[in-house]
C-alpha cells in the first residue's frame, strides 16, 4: 500500500467516525434523554382518543313498546388547530344547519390549547349528515368530525311522562320517574377507543389501537300497558280539566299479578317539550303524596271487623244522626234522624257513623294491626323512588275521636298506591300482595337483573274478603251511593270516598274542600281489575260518586274491553241494606 | 541361465528412493457462474418489495375502504333509527286513535261478547254512536290540565 493509499483511508477513517460519532451522540440525546417527549409529540400528531358511548337502554310497556327510547343523534367536534382560520365560514354554516350560536361557536371554533371541542351536541343524525354535506361541499370538513351521542325520545309524548321520567340533558342520568330509580341499570358503561390516524383521519392500519367496548345499558320491562295507560290520561285529564281539581291520580292493576297496568297521575308534562316541565309535574303523586282517603277507608274497617267476626253484611246497626266524640261532633253527608241499616247498607250509603259504631268494637292495637297488615303506614316498594310512607299514628296516641275517624278514613293518610294495594288484598281474597311496576330489567346479552319477588301475606280470611265484596258490590247497586257508576252487564264493586281535605300548609281541614275518590274491582264474582281514581280538590267540593266515580267507570270499562273479558251473566246478590 | 539368474539382484534392505504414491487428482472443478444466484437474491429481494409495496396499498385501500363502509353503516344505522322514530311515533296510542278518528271510526262501549259453549250472546249488542262517549281523541292535553305550579 503506497503512502498516499494510506493516509487517504486514515482521513476516511476520521471522517467517518467523526460522523458516526455526532450520530450516536444523537441518538444518545433522542432515545435516552428525550424519549419520552418526542414520543408524546409524535403520537399527539396522529392518536385519536375516542369515547364509545353506551346507549342508556329502552324502558318498554308490557307489550315491549317503547315508553322511552334512545334516538342515535351525533355531536359535532372541532379540531380548533384546522378550524381556528376558517371559523367564521364553518360557524355560519352550522349556524344556518344546526340553529346553534354562531359567535358561541366561533370562540369554540378557535379555543387554543386544545384539539378537541364540542360545537354542539345531540344532534340528530339527520341533521348532522346534512351540516357535514354542507361543510364539505364548502371544502370546510378539514378539523370537523363527527361522533355518535345519542339521545332520549318518548315517543308518547306525555304518555305516562311522570311515571316515566326524564334524564338530564347534560349528564344523561335520570332525574325522576323510572328514569331516576332504575337509572344504575338503565346506564350502559362507555368504552374507549384509541387508535393513529392519519392528519385526514383515516385510520393507520396495524398502528397502535387500543379497544374497550362500551356496554349498553339494559332495558326495563314495566308493566304498563300503552294503550290503557293512554286512554286513562286522556280521560283523567278531561275530569281533572271538568273538575278544576288540583290534581288527579288513576291506578288500575290486573289483580291476578298485582301488576299495575296504567298509573296516569295529573299535573303531567310532555316529555318531547321540556317547556312543560314543573316541578309539581314531575311528582309522582301515586307513591309520592299523601292525602286522607275518606269513605274508601270504610272497606279495610269492614274488612278487618268481618275477619275478626265483628260483622257481616246482614249485621245490624243502629244509626244516630250525629256523635259527639272529644268534643267534635260528627255526622254523615246526608242528614237523618236514626237510622236501621245493615252493614252492608253501611258501605252503601257510606255512613260514617255506622261505620264508627261497628268499628267500636275493636281496640285500637288490633285495628292498627290491621292497617299494618294491609299495607298502611310503609312503603309499597312498587320500584318508584322517594316514596312515602304515609301517616299511621302508632295506636297508642290513639284518642277515641282518631279511632272514630281513622275507621272512615280521616285522621289517617295514605297514598293512592298503598290504599290500591289494600283494597286489591279484599279483591284477591284477603291476600296482599304488593304491587309491582316492573316485571323484568333486561341486559343487552340476554340476561336479567335478578329483582326481589313481590311479597305477599294474608291479611284478613276468603270469607271476610267476599262478605267485604258484596258490600261493595251493593254500592253500586240503585240503593248504593253510586248506581251512576254501574257497567251494563258486569258486576262492579266500588267504593266512594269524599274526604275532607288538609290544607298542607295549616294542617287544617278546609271547609268546602274534598279530596274525591272512587276505587272499584271488576268482576265482582271473579276479580280481574282494581282501579283506583282520586281527584284533589275539585271545584265546588265534588263526590266521590259523581265526580271520580265516571272516570273510574270508563277506565274499567275499556280496561274489560280491551282485555276481552267477559260477563258471567250471574246477578249481583240483592244484600238488604235496611231493616 | 545362471548368468541371467545372477542377474544382480536388489539387494533386501537396501534403501530405495521412496516415491510419493500416486493419486488421481481431482479435476479442476469448473467455477459455477455467479449471475444466477445474483438473479436470484436480487430477484427474491424486488419480489419482497413489490409484495410488500403491494400489501401496503391494498391495506391503505382496504383502510380507506374500511373508513367509507364504517361511516356509510354509521349513516343507513342512522337513518334507521330515524326511521324507527318515526314509526314508533306512528304508532302511538294517540297518533292511532287521531287517524282512526278521522276515519270516522268510534269506539264500542258496549261490547258484547259470544260464548262458545252454548251459542250465547252476552249483552244487548248496540250500534255505536259517533261522539257519544269519551274516546280519548280531543280533550285538554294531560299536560294541560292540574295546579301545575
Amino acid at each position: 500500500m503506497s503512502p498516499a493509499v494510506r493516509n487517504r483511508a486514515r482521513f476516511c477513517f476520521v471522517v467517518v467516525a467523526t460522523l458516526l460519532v455526532i450520530f450516536a451522540g444523537r441518538l444518545f440525546q433522542i432515545q435516552g434523554v428525550d424519549a419520552n417527549a418526542y414520543a408524546e409529540r409524535a403520537l399527539k400528531e396522529t392518536v385519536q382518543p375516542t369515547v364509545l358511548h353506551a346507549d342508556r337502554g329502552r324502558i318498554l310497556d308490557r307489550d315491549g313498546e317503547p315508553l322511552a327510547t334512545s334516538l342515535d343523534a351525533q355531536s359535532i367536534i372541532a379540531n380548533p388547530r384546522f378550524t381556528a382560520k376558517p371559523a367564521t365560514e364553518i360557524a355560519s354554516i352550522l349556524a344556518a344547519e344546526l340553529g346553534v350560536d354562531y359567535f358561541d361557536t366561533v370562540t369554540k371554533l378557535r379555543r387554543e390549547g386544545t384539539q378537541f371541542v364540542y360545537v354542539a351536541r345531540k344532534v340528530p343524525a339527520y341533521q348532522a349528515s346534512s351540516a357535514m354535506a354542507k361543510l364539505a361541499d364548502a371544502g370546510l370538513l378539514n378539523g370537523v368530525t363527527t361522533e355518535r351521542d345519542a339521545v332520549r325520545t318518548y315517543p308518547g309524548g306525555t304518555l305516562g311522562a311522570t311515571l316515566i321520567g326524564l334524564v338530564s340533558g347534560e349528564t344523561g342520568e335520570g332525574t325522576s320517574g323510572l328514569e331516576k330509580a332504575f337509572d344504575d341499570d338503565l346506564t350502559g358503561s362507555d368504552g374507549k377507543a384509541t387508535y393513529e390516524t392519519s392528519p385526514k383521519g383515516v385510520r393507520i392500519p396495524l398502528a397502535r389501537q387500543t379497544m374497550k367496548e362500551a356496554v349498553p345499558g339494559a332495558d326495563v320491562v314495566t308493566t304498563i300497558d300503552r294503550d290503557l295507560q293512554w286512554y286513562a290520561d286522556k280521560r283523567l285529564a278531561a275530569a281533572v280539566r271538568a273538575s278544576d281539581s288540583d290534581w288527579g291520580v288513576a291506578i288500575t292493576v290486573d289483580l291476578e299479578t298485582m301488576q299495575v297496568l296504567q298509573l296516569s297521575q295529573l299535573p303531567t308534562f310532555d316529555a318531547e317539550d321540556r317547556s312543560t316541565v314543573t316541578p309539581a309535574s314531575m311528582n309522582n303523586r301515586a307513591v309520592q303524596n299523601v292525602y286522607e282517603p275518606g269513605s274508601v277507608q270504610k272497606v279495610v274497617t269492614m274488612a278487618a271487623l268481618a275477619d275478626a267476626g265483628l260483622v257481616t253484611p246482614q249485621t245490624k246497626v243502629r244509626v244516630p244522626s250525629e256523635l259527639r266524640l272529644d268534643g267534635f261532633t260528627i255526622s254523615d253527608w246526608w242528614d237523618h234522624g236514626r237510622l236501621r241499616l245493615t252493614a252492608a247498607g253501611v258501605v252503601a250509603k257510606s255512613s260514617n257513623l255506622g261505620t264508627i259504631a261497628l268499628a267500636q268494637q275493636m281496640d285500637d292495637a288490633t285495628m292498627h294491626d290491621y292497617l299494618t297488615k294491609f299495607g298502611f303506614g310503609q312503603p309499597t316498594g312498587v320500584g318508584l323512588s322517594s316514596e312515602s310512607r304515609g301517616i299511621l299514628t302508632p295506636a297508642e296516641r290513639w284518642s277515641r275521636a282518631q279511632h272514630a275517624t281513622i275507621s272512615f278514613g280521616q285522621g289517617i293518610s295514605v297514598t293512592a298506591m298503598q290504599q290500591t294495594a289494600a283494597v286489591a288484598a279484599i279483591a284477591n281474597g284477603g291476600r296482599y300482595t304488593s304491587p309491582t311496576l316492573v316485571t323484568e330489567v333486561r341486559r343487552a346479552d340476554g340476561t336479567t337483573v335478578p329483582r326481589k319477588a313481590p311479597e305477599s301475606r294474608e291479611v284478613v280470611s276468603p270469607e271476610a274478603a267476599s262478605m267485604v265484596t258484596t258490600m261493595m258490590e251493593a254500592v253500586t247497586s240503585p240503593r248504593g251511593s253510586a248506581p251512576n257508576v254501574s257497567i251494563p252487564g258486569y258486576r262492579v264493586a266500588g267504593k266512594t270516598g269524599t274526604a275532607w281535605r288538609v290544607n298542607p300548609d295549616t294542617g287544617r281541614y278546609v271547609r268546602g274542600e274534598n279530596t274525591v275518590s272512587f276505587i272499584g274491582f271488576a268482576p265482582a264474582e271473579k276479580p280481574r281489575f282494581l282501579t283506583y281514581v282520586v281527584l284533589d280538590n275539585p271545584q265546588g267540593g265534588g263526590s266521590g260518586s259523581g265526580t271520580a266515580g265516571p272516570v273510574f267507570r270508563d277506565i274499567m270499562q275499556q280496561s274489560l274491553q280491551r282485555y276481552g273479558i267477559a260477563p258471567s251473566g250471574s246477578r249481583a246478590p240483592r244484600t238488604p241494606v235496611k231493616w | 541361465m545362471s548368468v541371467v539368474h545372477s542377474a544382480p539382484r536388489r539387494a533386501p534392505g537396501r534403501p530405495q528412493p521412496t516415491r510419493s504414491p500416486l493419486r488421481v487428482v481431482p479435476a479442476a472443478r469448473p467455477r459455477s457462474p455467479r449471475a444466477p444466484f445474483v438473479l436470484l437474491v436480487v430477484t427474491l429481494l424486488a419480489g419482497g418489495l413489490v409484495g410488500l409495496l403491494l400489501l401496503n396499498t391494498s391495506m391503505q385501500n382496504g383502510a380507506f375502504q374500511l373508513a367509507e363502509l364504517e361511516k356509510e353503516a354509521e349513516t343507513l344505522q342512522s337513518r334507521h333509527a330515524q326511521l324507527s322514530l318515526e314509526v314508533e311515533e306512528r304508532a302511538t296510542p294517540a297518533a292511532l286513535a287521531e287517524r282512526a278518528a278521522e276515519l270516522g271510526m268510534v269506539p264500542n262501549t258496549t261490547p258484547v261478547f259470544l260464548r262458545l259453549s252454548d251459542g250465547k250472546v252476552v249483552g244487548d249488542p248496540e250500534p255505536a254512536a259517533r261522539g257519544e262517549s269519551p274516546s280519548g281523541v280531543g280533550g285538554p292535553s294531560p299536560a294541560a290540565v292540574g295546579a301545575r305550579e
